[in-house]
């Protein structure tokens, strides 16, 4: 479909011909944020990426322009989630139950372990506070470092049955929760495919 | 990508549980051993485990576990008189190793359990890697 000004929005949408052209200095704001168009051949498919009068070409150049742009509130980040960083967390927290089932036989070995709620939460509300300290960039195609990756604090666990000679691993609590942990950390993966599926379909419109 | 060093982790365990049943199996072979002195008496060896520690801050998480030496057991050797044994001493004495049969089946136990527990860790990483490999296809 080409031309008609079907948007419903005209402060948000651009003309169809500047998108067409989309100059090299462009800058997309915002207010050009993919105003999402019902009306269009996409009707009851669930894409919405149609622009009025833009083709699936330009819609995956609007995405790779959208995936540069760090504070346009739809990134492919925000599309995902915060299954990202649940899966960095659960593979950390993978490690930490590892190296305790490693060492159960470790004489003064203390089981340790993420508290992986409130370190969820900490890297959750850094992220949308537009990261606490963020890293100065000169480029917009500068990558921010992942939050997660240094506030994984590490606790001691409480034992239930310390043994003589100060080891404090239980084989059976350690190897039940690394087992939680695999399934927790297949379930994040399930909605990420899930929403990389969904973005795919928005992408190639069919 | 933190599940990878899982792989180093799980490996030094299986290591050192590997060791502990080497040690395990030899003690076991001998101990019968019988010698006709204290010295040459074989002695039960335990491996001593300790955690490696990372020296770099960040890399805390990730303790394998090292094998830092082998200990031979203090306990007192088993002496029996038995002055028609071909390896008896000039007072008719045989030394016999401080193999404990019963703990060393313990020993034995719990090692394998240790690596059947490593060896499942490894398992569920690997499965999980190959999950998130396969992504979005």
């Amino acid at each position: 479909m080409v031309g008609g000004n079907s948007c419903r929005r005209p402060d948000r949408c651009l003309p169809p011909s500047k998108f067409h052209l989309l100059p090299i200095d462009f800058q997309l704001t915002a207010k050009h944020v993919i105003w999402p168009e019902y009306r269009g051949f996409n009707r009851g498919r669930g894409v919405f990426l149609t622009y009025p009068g833009i083709g699936t070409r330009i819609a995956i150049q609007l995405l790779q322009r959208l995936k540069l742009e760090s504070n346009m509130p739809i990134t492919i980040d925000s599309a995902l989630g915060i299954h990202p960083q649940a899966l960095t967390l659960r593979s950390q927290r993978a490690e930490v139950l590892a190296a305790n089932l490693a060492n159960a036989d470790t004489p003064n070995y203390k089981a340790r372990d993420i508290d992986f709620k409130s370190v969820l939460s900490a890297t959750q509300n850094t992220t949308t506070a537009g990261a606490a300290l963020p890293m100065a960039a000169s480029n917009a195609a500068h990558i921010q470092p992942l939050a997660s990756q240094s506030s994984a604090e590490l606790l001691y666990r409480n034992p239930r049955q310390p043994s003589v000679d100060g080891n404090t691993v239980d084989s059976q609590v350690e190897y039940t929760e690394f087992a939680r942990n695999a399934l927790q950390y297949q379930s994040s993966l399930t909605f990420l495919s899930g929403k990389i599926k969904t973005l795919l379909t928005a992408i190639r419109g069919d | 990508m933190a599940l990878f060093s899982v792989f180093d982790i799980a490996g030094s365990g299986m290591s050192a549980q590997s060791l502990r049943l080497n040690a395990t199996s030899s003690n076991l072979a001998n101990a019968e051993s019988v010698s006709s002195s204290v010295d040459s008496t074989y002695r039960a060896r335990h491996p001593v485990f300790a955690a490696i520690m990372n020296a770099r801050a960040q890399d805390q998480a990730s303790t394998g576990v090292q094998v830092l030496g082998i200990v031979e057991s203090q306990a007192p050797l088993r002496t029996a008189y038995a002055p028609d044994h071909p390896l008896a001493d000039a007072e008719g004495y045989i030394h016999m190793p401080n193999v404990n049969v019963v703990e060393e089946m313990a020993n034995m136990i719990s090692a394998s359990r240790s690596y059947q527990s490593n060896v499942e860790v490894v398992n569920t990483s690997k499965q999980l890697l190959l999950r998130t490999l396969a992504l979005g296809q």
